[in-house]
């Protein structure tokens, strides 16, 4: 893969989004359709799907290429030890695609990756993912791999918290979702924490033919 | 009366005017607590609590703690996203400032109570009690609603707001709390 990484021009779109969303993380994001009708932040410069092979929560191989090929793909990086944004993000997709009809839905992967690998077993992964849509993938690997992939996707590494008395510890995650488009699977779009389940709902919607289509 | 008597009489009631000033419930009340509410816990050993604490008077007072039964450890935490577009957990040693005339809200990706080690699950339905310590006011112990995972109305729906919280009624508690059952935001 040789898309360099752009940590910077994330960063100014992070920057961006805090300063769009008064600095409170809590508060309901109201994205504005860009020029191709799409709610989703159009990345500067479109990223291709990296090319990793991770372990699905069932514990399978998980290809990632060969797995979503051709299809509307979301991706988001979290841990499920993580009470907050992770659940709630997942439980936002969750309640997006109760809204949309299978003939939908089953053209759109939703990707889970974990960036705590050592507590994420495939194990735990069943579990956390137990509470969202059947339909959603856990995935976990090798923590090399997984901040090679967040890396190759401009996004910020995990970020691991010293470990408290009890072994517990916290780790720093991209808040945002990715969607890369079934065209030509590059992830053209992201979704900050906070995106209204209606613009979810309305991109969806859109994209699940490509962006073309969106633009028609 | 002697002079000696009459200084030990005075003081007495300085005592207690002393006294009873600290136990004035205007000056030494928790603020009040509402819609407490843990969504059902997708991972077997955290949990998160919102709530709406309300206005706790002129003077302000600070969440500086928080304890239960259902879990080892407690934390006041924020969920902050940095610059690179990062989100992390911050916790609030300081505690939490309620604002005079205001109040704060716990809510997702923002403030809000955490709950590390569970030692009781929590399903859906089940509500458990929460002790908030404030410097000012004291103590208030309040009934959270374990809500489900999914579809509960601190969700980003189309609303996205987080009032109409149904009230209980009295728990003989001093924190009413809102009702626990998802709202669908959303038409699609």
């Amino acid at each position: 893969m040789t898309t360099r990484a752009r940590p910077l021009a994330l960063g100014l779109l992070a920057l961006g989004l805090l300063l769009l969303a008064g600095c409170d993380a809590g508060a309901t994001e109201r994205l504005e359709a860009g020029e191709d009708g799409v709610f989703g932040v159009a990345l500067e410069e479109p990223v291709a799907k990296p090319d990793v092979v991770l372990t699905d929560h069932h514990g399978e191989p998980f290809d990632l290429r060969a797995e979503t090929d051709g299809e509307l793909t979301l991706a988001f990086f979290g841990y499920a030890s993580c009470p907050d944004i992770c659940p709630v993000h997942m439980a936002n997709l969750t309640s997006v695609f109760d809204r949309l009809p299978s003939t939908i839905t089953d053209r759109i992967n939703v990707l889970f990756v974990t960036t705590d690998p050592a507590r994420d077993t495939p194990e735990a992964l069943e579990v956390f993912m137990g509470s969202f849509d059947d339909d959603f993938v856990g995935l976990t690997g090798d923590l090399d791999d997984i901040v090679g992939l967040m890396t190759d996707l401009n996004l910020p590494r995990p970020v691991f918290e010293e470990p408290d008395d009890d072994g517990f510890y916290e780790v720093g995650h991209p808040a945002q979702v990715l969607a890369f488009l079934p065209d030509d699977d590059h992830a053209h779009y992201a979704y900050p924490w906070g995106t209204r389940q209606s613009d979810f709902t309305h991109d969806l919607r859109a994209l699940v033919d490509g962006v073309a289509a969106a633009r028609d | 009366m002697t002079r000696l008597a009459a200084s030990l009489t005075a003081l007495a009631l300085l005592g207690l005017s002393l006294g009873c000033a600290a136990e004035d419930p205007g000056e030494a009340s928790p603020p009040e607590v509402t819609g407490a509410e843990t969504p059902e816990p997708a991972a077997p050993d955290v949990a998160a609590v919102y709530a709406t604490i309300g206005d706790p008077g002129p003077q302000g007072d600070t969440l500086v703690a928080a304890r239960t039964d259902v879990a080892a450890r407690v934390e006041l935490h924020e969920s902050v996203i940095d610059d690179d577009g990062s989100a992390r957990m911050v916790e609030l040693e300081d505690g939490i400032e309620v604002a005079a005339g205001e109040g704060v809200t716990l809510e997702r990706g923002g403030l809000h109570v955490m709950l590390m080690g569970l030692e009781t699950e929590l399903a859906e339905g089940d509500t458990y009690e929460l002790t908030l310590a404030f410097a000012r006011g004291g103590e208030v112990t309040v009934d959270v609603d374990v809500v489900p995972t999914v579809g509960g109305h601190g969700e980003h729906g189309e609303h996205g707001e987080h009032g109409d919280h149904g009230d209980h009624g009295d728990h003989g508690e001093h924190g009413d709390h809102g009702e626990g059952e998802g709202r669908d935001d959303d038409a699609g």
